[in-house]
């Protein structure tokens, strides 16, 4: 009896030992199985996209080298949706997050620098790229250099334009290593040390990093809602304001995967991630599984074809747009009503639950 | 070589502190007399008016029914003055002393606060930003500190929507920054001239309200709104912006020209304040700029009007130039300039800056507070009694 009754108490001790801050756990599910990983699949997609760029120094044929980046460009841009949504740690470091991306990006300007860098007589080296704007050094500037209307007719691709997209694809893979490993670093400096945080740490206690974890959520969320949606498609303004070029990535119409990727990184933060998990141990099982579900009906709403246009291709936003403006507006309205049910899930309900700031001074600052 | 944060010292809950005493406060020789006052904003939604040590120790908080915005000190009564956050009526003036609310001043009729104010040096005279919102015309109150704050007069501020005003050192000249933003306080949140506004920065005489100076912002529908002012009396403004071109310069100065000048970066500079600047501070060659809608804080050379860097901070706003080090740092040390900020997170960061070369400035987080409830209002203010 007593031996049993000791068992159990050891037991419990040890368990009580070994039990882990819930929060923690969601934190370090997030950073390791979301971010890291993601920023290891952009990492490798990069170097493949390097990889394939490499056949400009060899090849003679410069368009079927680009045509053959083209796909890999998808990936990389794919991946880098994924991560898009993390907007602390490493990726604000050297204005990285300009460098993989400038958007939105209403007076061309990446399109204007990196055609200077065209214009110039002799090809572009590696030191010259690293001291150029950092809006030529990613992936904007690539989907321009691969995808943009202007180049169109030009089948006779230059040897310097194509040497341009290998310099930027070397470029791109650099950033992306530096990020992941950079990654690793702040992880252990900022997630691993909550008890006695580390002198050079950004996030010095949970409640912050729990915070910036589901503040950045809700960002990202008012990014598509507003921006990649609400913008080019006049979302609640007069149609005449609709514009295809507020697309986010018009050029290579990939504007509407780009959103799916995004959702899609919501909801590995709830699988992977382990909020799903955490909403759990926090006995918000009924808000768990309504989020889930609601991300699970986005994602199929843009995984449904929308428009049958005459080339069937109703995947491109750019195209929807281009071709009718009112009825692209109205083929979009399940999106639209359905994120506006999400946002309200994830910006009211889920940051009330957990108790999160939003940003205080930024959302209602002067008035 | 000094790290980022390598001095920092942990977190300190300014709640569970030690409270400071009105002596220490008062007559303390070895750490200069000085609060940082801010309003802030407790997750129950519930609102303040704080004081508290550099250190970061609460020396008090006092309960307001509303979000209250900048502050300022008179040395004179020792009386710490909370503006109510626009369109409020009320100013609240807190007994540093006695750490009580002693009075509130009421706008008057068809009249409300901007959020901002400014002493003259001899705390003789109070002047105010104001809407005359029954003629749609930006005034400045000015009240009489002697008076009980009496209202004794009032200018027009020569432009609509005046949000910061501050003196130049002469302590003759006031200059306000016009927002230009038309709004009524029955719709608070209604921009009523949004399509087309002009905002401008004004200079007045602050004795008779005579206009020295108005200077219109060049770049349309970007929005004056706060201000700092070296030593040598060159106006540094930071701006909102409402063009939707997130690319357009958000900072300018002013010292004698025609016209403001433009502050220069990159475009993408530009962007990662998310068009808005929050508050402005100045320190020797360098000023330093929140940005809470980009999550950062810039540095700028005053001299050749040039970005030097920029730091992430979340929600970061309240800022401040501070003279004394509050910690010790090593004669080794390069940091030269430092500033406190504050967070909507519940921060106030002490930063360090130190010049590594004449483009760059390198920004240390020296210490940092937190308070996991709080969240800090838009500004701070450094009461000295020296």
């Amino acid at each position: 009896m007593f031996k049993k009754l000791s068992i159990v108490l050891v037991c419990t001790a040890l368990l009580a030992c070994n039990k882990k801050d819930e929060r923690v756990v969601f934190i370090n599910s997030v950073s390791n199985n979301v971010i890291l990983a993601g920023y290891d699949k952009l990492q490798k997609s990069s170097e493949l996209l390097y990889g394939e760029s490499l056949l400009c120094e060899t090849s003679a044929n410069y368009s079927a080298v680009l045509e053959k980046i083209k796909p890999q460009w998808r990936q990389a841009m794919s991946d880098w949706q994924h991560v898009q949504w993390v907007q602390f740690g490493p990726i604000k470091e050297d204005s990285r997050e300009w460098a993989l991306q400038f958007w939105p990006d209403r007076k061309n300007l990446v399109g204007r620098k990196t055609n200077a860098l065209l214009k110039q007589d002799e090809a572009v080296t590696e030191q010259q790229l690293a001291s150029s704007s950092v809006l030529v050094q990613g992936l904007s500037a690539l989907e321009f250099l691969l995808f943009d209307e202007s180049f169109n007719n030009n089948i006779n691709y230059s040897k310097k334009h194509c040497l341009l997209v290998k310099e930027i694809a070397k470029k791109l893979q650099i950033t992306t290593k530096e990020l992941t490993n950079e990654w690793q670093a702040f992880h252990t400096t900022n997630f691993s040390q909550f008890q006695k945080p580390l002198p050079e740490a950004e996030v010095t206690t949970i409640d912050q990093g729990i915070n910036l974890i589901v503040s950045n959520i809700v960002v990202q969320l008012d990014k598509v809602i507003d921006k990649k949606i609400g913008s080019p498609f006049a979302i609640n303004k007069p149609i005449d304001k609709s514009n295809t070029y507020f697309l986010e990535s018009w050029r290579s119409e990939s504007s509407k995967n780009n959103i799916r990727d995004n959702i899609i990184a919501i909801r590995s933060i709830m699988n992977e991630g382990g909020l799903k998990q955490y909403l759990y141990t926090k006995e918000l099982n009924q808000l768990a599984n309504k989020l889930e579900e609601e991300l699970n009906i986005t994602i199929e709403i843009l995984n449904k074809e929308m428009v049958t246009l005459p080339d069937n291709d109703s995947n491109s936003y750019f195209r929807l747009l281009s071709a009718d403006k009112k009825s692209a507006i109205d083929s979009i309205q399940p999106l639209v009503t359905q994120l506006a049910k999400l946002r309200v899930l994830i910006k009211t309900d889920l940051t009330k639950a957990l108790n999160i700031k939003l940003g205080f001074n930024s959302n209602d600052g002067d008035s | 070589m000094y790290t980022r944060r390598q001095f920092l010292l942990g977190s300190i809950s300014f709640f569970s502190a030690a409270q400071t005493s009105a002596y220490t406060f008062l007559l303390n020789k070895k750490s200069p007399n000085q609060l940082l006052l801010s309003a802030c904003t407790d997750n129950n939604n519930k609102h303040y008016v704080t004081a508290s040590t550099v250190d970061g120790q609460l020396y008090y908080k006092i309960l307001i029914p509303e979000r209250a915005h900048d502050s300022m000190y008179d040395v004179k009564n020792h009386h710490a003055l909370y503006f109510g956050r626009s369109p409020s009526q009320n100013i609240y003036i807190v007994d540093v002393i006695n750490r009580s609310l002693v009075k509130t001043i009421t706008a008057n009729k068809y009249r409300h606060f901007y959020g901002h104010g400014v002493l003259d040096k001899t705390s003789q005279y109070l002047y105010v930003t104001e809407n005359n919102y029954k003629e749609g015309k930006g005034c400045i109150g000015v009240y009489d500190i002697n008076e009980g704050y009496n209202k004794v007069n009032e200018f027009d501020s020569h432009g609509i929507g005046p949000h910061q005003l501050l003196l130049l050192p002469n302590q003759k000249t006031l200059v306000v920054a016009n927002g230009g933003l038309l709004k009524h306080p029955s719709q608070p949140k209604k921009i009523l001239n949004e399509s087309n506004f002009n905002s401008c920065l004004s200079y007045i005489d602050s004795q008779t309200g005579t206009l020295l100076g108005r200077y219109d912002c060049a770049f349309p529908k970007n929005s004056l709104r706060h201000m700092a002012v070296n030593s040598e009396g060159k106006v540094l403004i930071g701006a909102q912006s409402y063009a939707g071109d997130p690319t357009i310069p958000l900072i300018f100065s002013h010292q004698g020209e025609s016209t403001l000048t433009p502050f220069k970066a990159e475009e993408f500079i530009w962007q990662s304040h998310n068009q808005y600047t929050g508050s402005l501070a100045v320190k020797e060659n360098t000023l330093a700029v929140t940005s809470p809608r980009g999550n950062i804080i810039s540095f700028w050379d005053i001299n050749t009007n040039t970005f030097l860097s920029k730091n992430n901070h979340n929600d970061i706003a309240g800022l401040l130039a501070y003279d004394y080090p509050t910690v010790e740092i090593p004669k080794a040390s390069p940091i030269k300039t430092q500033f406190f900020a504050s967070t909507g997170q519940g921060l106030v960061l002490q930063i360090g800056t130190n010049s590594v070369s004449s483009s760059f400035v390198d920004s240390t987080v020296i210490k940092q507070s937190y308070v996991p409830d709080i969240a800090w209002d838009n500004h701070l203010f450094l009461a000295k009694n020296t």
